[in-house]
């Protein structure tokens, strides 16, 4: 082996490993796959349309290392106007953004507040960019993060919080009166908020000096495939942050800027049509759940349910196991997301209604069995 | 932490910038080819857009198919022993280059690299914490890589050698022989061998590409860097591979998924299209070049300028240390006050070498001679008349009272 001694023990701690979950791995025919992170049908035809148009004209070339301008202007577009379009780097998909961010702007040390549970690689982001990451447990508060809650973790050393809205595990947003409060505590304490709203479809409307905002488009547009994300910073923080996104991978694909213009910018019924269908899923689900036993947590925000399992007895891990061999569905540990994530698996409502009804049967028979 | 360009390397940059605000700017600047992707290539990730693999990821290391091609190439092309699970696709030949010095690069462990050299690479080892050790190549020697001057720069720290051949920006390839003396080196110094043959298919004149890594015993220290940006015009694909050993591969993967978790899916489906499908695109393009390059060397002739041109370095780029060091005489010197030109002399006399590197990748036949011209025009003018203030450098100017012919 002729790893870097360093880089090895890095990679060593790495808790958590890539779930065969995140890309398109089929499952055994018969079990029915609730633990997709994201929507793996393509969005209506106008995107690959727009992406061969954009091959046809050219768009083979390295382009500009923030971004195509009109992907920019369609990322401000989005943001309301509160962003600035020289203040967005379009990034490979929302864990460059976060990556280059955190990587170009965390010191040696410094500690950075983040959510347990919250998204599976960002104490691994953290730790690259020789950050500390400083769990704040929200199970307590019903996955609530509060301004309370976070304040009680700062140190001398603390210079970031990043925000997850929706969080990937739970579901939830975070207020905007809860935000304000967060950029309240970080004016105080000279801190810089990471919003990291990759599963948003309408960002938070607010506009802060201190935040920096990131998206992408893998989620509810359907395209992770094409790796198409962003940052927003002001120029301070921006500049370190595009010098080192072109070190690492010069600019963003060029096709790709072309078929996220077209998603930003092009019909939207068929994203309407699909939040209608979510929401149809989750009040389905949230009654059959409930009456069955378990509790899950009530989000509107995305295509998640975070759902309380501890009745069976089971660990997250033991619960998601049993699911799968006794009873042919698949589901994501709550623990994938963070250890507060004990006792909690996270159901994807990305299946069509009949499947899930039947998955949901499904998930009834583990309690009876269990009980 | 240390992510500051360097100073090549942020001048690289401003200038890029600073053109894309420019009107009618001719870039022999970057490497970035004026050729078009070939069109089944288009075909092929049109067909996969329409398929809707763009709403999925690929396994981190790369979409099989594509491994495996890539896997399938190596071994028939560049006699390396490799196979799929060698191979870990990245997001351009630069992510390669990154993930490479992070993984294999301790704080103090020094790599070696031939000078002049891209930039990009100063910044990938910085950020290891790696330090750079510099070993001049000459024009008299046609930018060969000597392997006795690699044997004076190892120390007890050197972990690893850079060997990039064809070389960016001279245009030298290192010679079989030195390649032959530089794995004694890698053996008895127990060094890694990394070498970027992303111009490798740019070779003139019945020279031949030799990758390193096929010669006996250096399978296992060399790690072979490649992309599809020069090959088949896909700069803006993004879409490079590392093929290495099977265990650096496995732990330079898990460490992909952090910096972006894997390369586009559709650029991936496109790469696949161009290492399976025709080769004559490759062929076509490398006549092309070969034709500019001819074209080139004729106007500078024309100007009475020399550039280097030994063999055996026949590549696509050229170097015309001669005319930068007539600008240094005539421009340089005369408006050294000037703060446009100061930028203008640190580009063009990139890494205080004073060699002007001419791209030929990105400019059609008559733009490489209007380009060429332009410069001479510009030295013309400025010669006679005293300089005056001047917002930006002149020579990104192209029309007007700026020459251009």
């Amino acid at each position: 082996m002729t790893l870097a001694p360093s880089f090895a023990r890095s990679l060593a701690q790495r808790a958590v490993t890539w779930p065969v979950t995140l890309y398109a791995s089929k499952p055994e025919s018969g079990v029915i796959d609730l633990a997709q992170s994201y929507l793996t049908e393509p969005p209506p035809s106008h995107v690959a349309l727009a992406a061969g148009e954009a091959l046809d004209k050219g768009a083979t070339h390295y382009v500009d290392r923030s971004g195509i301008k009109p992907l920019r202007e369609a990322i401000v577009n989005l943001y309301e106007g509160r962003v600035s379009m020289d203040d967005i780097v379009v990034t490979s998909g929302a864990q460059e953004a976060l990556f280059v961010t955190l990587r170009a702007l965390l010191k040696p040390g410094d500690e950075v507040l983040v959510p347990d549970p919250g998204y599976w690689l960002i104490a691994d982001t953290i730790r690259n960019a020789e950050g500390q990451t400083v769990f704040v447990p929200t199970a307590a508060d019903a996955f609530q993060l509060s301004a309370g809650r976070l304040e009680a973790h700062l140190t001398p050393r603390t210079r970031f919080i990043i925000l997850f809205s929706p969080n990937p595990a739970t579901g939830l947003g975070i207020s905007p009166t809860e935000l304000a409060n967060i950029l309240a505590l970080a004016h105080q304490h000279n801190l810089i908020v990471i919003l990291d709203e990759a599963l948003s479809l309408s960002p938070q409307p607010i506009s802060d000096e201190s935040l920096i905002r990131i998206g992408s488009l893998s989620k509810h547009y359907r395209m992770s495939g094409w790796r198409m994300g962003w940052v927003s910073a002001k120029p301070e923080w921006l500049g370190p942050i595009r010098d080192l996104k072109q070190a690492l991978s010069i600019c963003s694909p060029a096709v790709s800027q072309w078929a996220a213009v077209a998603a930003l910018t092009g019909p939207r019924d068929w994203l309407t049509q699909q939040e209608t269908d979510f929401a149809v899923r989750r009040d389905y689900a949230l009654n059959a759940l409930t009456r069955m036993g378990f509790a899950p947590i009530d989000s509107d925000e995305t295509y998640f349910l975070f759902v309380d399992v501890r009745s069976t007895k089971l660990s997250s891990a033991g619960f998601v196991e049993f699911a799968l061999r006794e009873v042919q569905v698949r589901v994501m540990p709550g623990t994938h997301f963070g250890t507060e994530g004990e006792g909690w698996v996270r159901l994807s409502l990305n299946v069509p209604m009949e499947q899930l009804s039947v998955a949901l049967n499904r998930l009834g028979q583990v309690l009876s069995k269990r009980r | 932490m240390t992510h500051k360009p360097t100073n090549g390397t942020a001048i690289r940059y401003n200038l890029m910038d600073l053109a894309a605000t420019l009107p009618d700017v001719i870039s022999l600047g970057r490497g970035d080819p004026d050729l078009a992707t070939p069109a089944h290539i288009l075909v092929a990730a049109k067909d996969a857009a329409h398929r809707g693999e763009g709403a999925r990821l690929t396994p981190p290391a790369g979409l099989p198919e594509l491994r495996q091609a890539i896997a399938d190439k190596l071994h028939r092309d560049n006699h390396l022993p490799v196979e799929a699970e060698n191979i870990l696709v990245t997001t351009g030949g630069q992510e390669a280059m990154f993930l490479l010095m992070q993984a294999l690069l301790d704080p103090g462990d020094e790599i070696l690299v031939p000078d002049p050299r891209y930039t990009s690479y100063d910044q990938a080892v910085a950020m290891a914490g790696g330090q750079l050790t510099l070993i001049p190549t000459a024009e008299h020697s046609a930018f060969d890589l000597d392997a006795d001057a690699v044997a004076r720069c190892i120390t007890s720290r050197t972990k690893a050698l850079l060997l990039v051949t064809p070389s960016n920006p001279t245009a030298g390839i290192i010679t079989e022989a030195n390649l032959r003396r530089i794995t004694d080196l890698a053996h008895q110094h127990n060094l890694i061998i990394i070498a970027d043959e992303i111009y490798e298919q740019f070779v003139f004149d019945g020279w031949r590409h030799l990758s390193i890594g096929s010669l006996p015993g250096m399978a296992e220290r060399t790690f072979t860097l490649n992309g599809f940006s020069k090959t088949y015009a896909m700069t803006g694909w993004r879409v490079g591979y590392l093929a290495a050993p099977v265990d650096f591969i496995q732990a330079t993967t898990r460490f992909k998924e952090i910096t972006n978790l894997t390369a586009p899916t559709i650029s991936q489906w496109a790469a696949t299209a161009a290492l399976t499908g025709p080769q004559d695109c490759v062929a076509d393009m490398r006549a092309t070049y070969d034709e500019r390059r001819q074209l080139a060397k004729h106007a500078l002739d024309d100007m009475d300028v020399s550039y280097s041109d030994r063999p055996p370095r026949r590549v696509l780029y050229l170097c015309q240390r001669p005319l930068v060091w007539l600008l240094g005489h005539r421009i340089l010197l005369s408006l050294a006050s000037r703060e446009s030109c100061h930028a203008l002399s640190r580009h063009w006399l990139w890494r205080g070498l004073g060699r002007l590197r001419s791209h030929f990748t990105s400019a059609t036949e008559a733009e490489i001679v209007g380009s060429v011209g332009a410069h001479e025009k510009r030295i013309g003018k400025n010669v006679s008349d005293p300089p005056s203030p001047s917002p930006t450098p002149r020579f990104l100017r192209r029309g007007g009272g700026q020459g251009g012919g």
